[in-house]
């Protein structure tokens, strides 16, 4: 009976340390500026938004950090005022205590501190940057943040290319069949492509070169975008060429997508594949929103 | 060992050239913005901006407290470079933790293929607030000029976003409570038709008031902000709140604030629609006007001049020009943040500073009226002197 006793008490005096540690954890890293480092319970940890802290936590911040403590309960978010080690709850009491200076906040402001406060007038950052940025935003904000697989895409032209051109001879047609005939081109007396976009949306191509023993080897062509891929928007044409003859035993391929891709990956996938002597050919899949077309 | 006398004629000279020289201060602070010899001003502010309040300098220190507050009430969701089907699911999102009130801050001026989704997110359930863009008309009215391809669809409630500065691109520190519009009619504006939506009572205080124009209070507060994947990881903080949906950081809707100087207009119309829920007014200091305390200021520093040793005139009035300086600033700042009081100083400093320039032209215009008074007399005693040689 006495044991049952003793083990009901350890059960609630156990429940009652827990409820206590959970309420106890009423504070949360809100922010986090420089390598800020966290002690509790002897472990020493790099502090992360979203962690919570104890009242008796350690924070360590170096020079020039800093860190900011959001108390759940009050909806109070303490900052730091120096750097060094201090405990959680002396942080908050620092911050009140500072954030209640009425006088101290002026001088500072007004550079009348005494305490040594150093201001930098000399210091500067250098963030600002006079430039604009131009992104996919401005063409085609929904395929901003999409970007076809390299390795997939790689996998898909080789199946396509060697498919059907083991010998490196014949042409590629390959139509995908949903999207129905999207492109026309006109491959013109000099070397070239004449590309329209029937689409409502851009079309992302680039061209690539295949040349070497068995085609093997695979780059940009001179008629392809070495910066990445050229973007086609809805309803408009593209005219390239070049004056002088497709060197003998070259092929070169247009690879056009509704979304971009990065072309120096795709290369360099693209030939980890053709080179692979344990090569797997399947064939096309006129699934995929991807149209391939030798010039 | 005889008592020393007071020399009242001296005393009320003196009292009665600091009076004046006090009122050719007075006139100069009408035509001329700065002083000339030391912009005081340009201690708080960058002077060729000309937008400058003196709140501006209260709030930013105040804002540099360590210890802010982190509101309960708004939750801002930022559509980062959305299309619109993407910000329909955004709003999809929203509203499916039932928040209170829907702010959309975005205009969807021009109607696309794609928008029969974003229509129907915006139908359901929750009150939606939409903006709308005012221009003023010359006869002192507004009229609505950008609005949503759907309005007026009487599903939402239209609020005007136009935010109050002194010249384009200009600091915003107020919020509009209404803009009148013709026949008598008005819109609410942006953050007090949130307000109201989510909590009337607010903005009983605010009527009792009688202003059209409040100061917000930017100081010392911030706001939870989530993006599209925040609301699918931990959504149900938006449940019963105010959120606000719109970009923070397009280039096209950055502003001004006392305490960011690229603040975007989402987080200003947030920091207005909490000054409005927390009844966070600010009022004058004083009910006199400006002028008047600082007038009272310039005469006592040139009437101290005045009665001081000639040696230490430059020294003491420099001195005390300083400390009231300071002290004003000193005084004016703890109002500011303990009583949400507004005493503007920048017109003591003026009236001070032109009152150690005026001064100067007092003491120059004296010394030019002496020797003019002198020659004048001069002149007489010699014209005189040839009439009498001449008549003898």
């Amino acid at each position: 009976m006495k044991n049952i006793f003793r083990k009901y008490c350890v059960l609630i005096l156990l429940c009652v340390i827990s409820v206590l540690t959970v309420s106890a954890n009423a504070y949360i890293i809100h922010s986090v500026n420089g390598n800020v480092k966290v002690s509790s319970g002897g472990k020493i940890t790099s502090a992360i938004k979203g962690n919570y802290l104890k009242k008796s936590d350690l924070i360590s911040v170096p020079e020039g950090g800093g860190i900011k403590i959001l108390d759940e309960s009050t909806k109070k978010i303490y900052t730091s005022v120096t750097s060094g080690n201090t405990s959680v709850e002396n942080l908050i009491s620092q911050s009140l205590e500072k954030a209640a200076d009425n006088a101290g906040q002026l001088n500072s402001r007004l550079h009348f501190s005494a305490r040594g406060e150093k201001v930098a007038v000399d210091s500067r950052v250098y963030r600002e940057k006079g430039m604009v940025t131009r992104s996919l935003n401005l063409f085609d904000g929904g395929a901003a943040n999409i970007e076809i697989a390299p390795d997939v895409l790689a996998q898909l032209i080789a199946n396509t290319v060697y498919f059907d051109n083991v010998n490196g001879d014949s042409t590629l047609m390959f139509n995908p069949i949903h999207i129905d005939s999207i492109l026309n081109t006109d491959t013109l007396a000099e070397f070239g492509f004449k590309l329209y976009n029937p689409l409502e949306t851009p079309v992302y191509f680039n061209v690539l070169k295949f040349s070497g023993v068995n085609n093997r080897s695979a780059e940009i062509s001179s008629l392809g975008q070495p910066g990445g891929f050229y973007i086609l928007p809805a309803g408009q044409t593209m005219w390239r060429t070049r004056h002088d003859e497709v060197p003998y035993g070259e092929k070169h391929l247009i690879v056009a997508c509704h979304y971009s891709f990065d072309i120096d990956s795709l290369i360099e996938s693209l030939n980890r594949i053709i080179n692979n002597d344990n090569l797997i050919i399947n064939a096309p899949d006129s699934s995929l929103p991807v149209f391939i077309r030798k010039l | 060992m005889s008592k020393r006398k007071i020399d009242w004629k001296t005393i009320l000279i003196g009292i009665a050239r600091a009076g004046f020289v006090t009122f050719l201060a007075f006139l100069f602070s009408f035509f001329f913005l700065e002083p000339l010899s030391f912009s005081a001003l340009s201690v708080f502010s960058a002077p060729e901006k000309r937008d400058f309040s003196i709140t501006d300098l209260y709030a930013q220190v105040a804002n540099n407290r360590p210890v802010h507050t982190l509101d309960q009430d708004i939750i801002l969701v930022d559509i980062g470079h959305s299309d619109r089907v993407q910000i329909a699911e955004i709003i999809n999102q929203v509203k499916f933790w039932q928040p209170k009130v829907v702010g959309i801050d975005i205009l969807f001026a021009k109607e696309t293929p794609d928008d029969s989704v974003l229509v129907s997110a915006l139908s359901e359930a929750a009150i939606t607030i939409i903006p709308v863009g005012l221009k003023e008309n010359p006869s002192g009215y507004f009229e609505i000029e950008d609005k949503p391809f759907f309005y007026p669809d009487d599903k939402y409630i239209y609020a005007a976003s136009n935010m109050p500065s002194n010249y384009d691109g200009a600091t915003i520190r107020e919020f509009v409570t209404e803009f009148p519009l013709k026949d008598n009619e008005s819109i609410l504006s942006y953050p007090m038709a949130i307000a109201k939506a989510y909590n009337p009572q607010s903005l009983e205080q605010l009527f009792q008031r009688n202003k059209k124009i409040e100061t917000i209070d930017y100081a010392s507060r911030e706001f939870i902000t989530m993006t599209k994947e925040d609301i699918m990881t931990d959504g149900s903080v938006l449940t019963d709140r105010i959120v606000l949906i719109g970009a923070i950081s397009d280039g096209l809707d950055m502003h001004s604030s006392p305490v960011d100087s690229y603040i975007s207009g989402l987080n200003i119309h947030a920091a207005s629609i909490a000054t409005i829920l927390n009844g966070n007014y600010f009022d004058p200091a004083f009910s006199c006007p400006a002028w008047l305390p600082a007038c009272i200021l310039c005469f006592l520093v040139l009437l101290v001049r005045e009665f001081s040793k000639v040696q230490m005139r430059g020294f003491i009035t420099r001195i005390l020009q300083f400390i009231i300086v300071y002290l004003a600033v000193r005084i004016g700042y703890s109002l500011y943040v303990d009583s949400h009081r507004i005493f503007d100083f920048s017109y003591t400093l003026l009236m001070v500073t032109f009152g150690l320039f005026a001064v100067d032209i007092w003491i120059g215009l004296e010394f030019l009226a002496k020797k003019s008074k002198n020659r004048v007399i001069r002149y007489i005693n010699k014209c005189q002197s040839i009439l009498l040689n001449n008549r003898t």
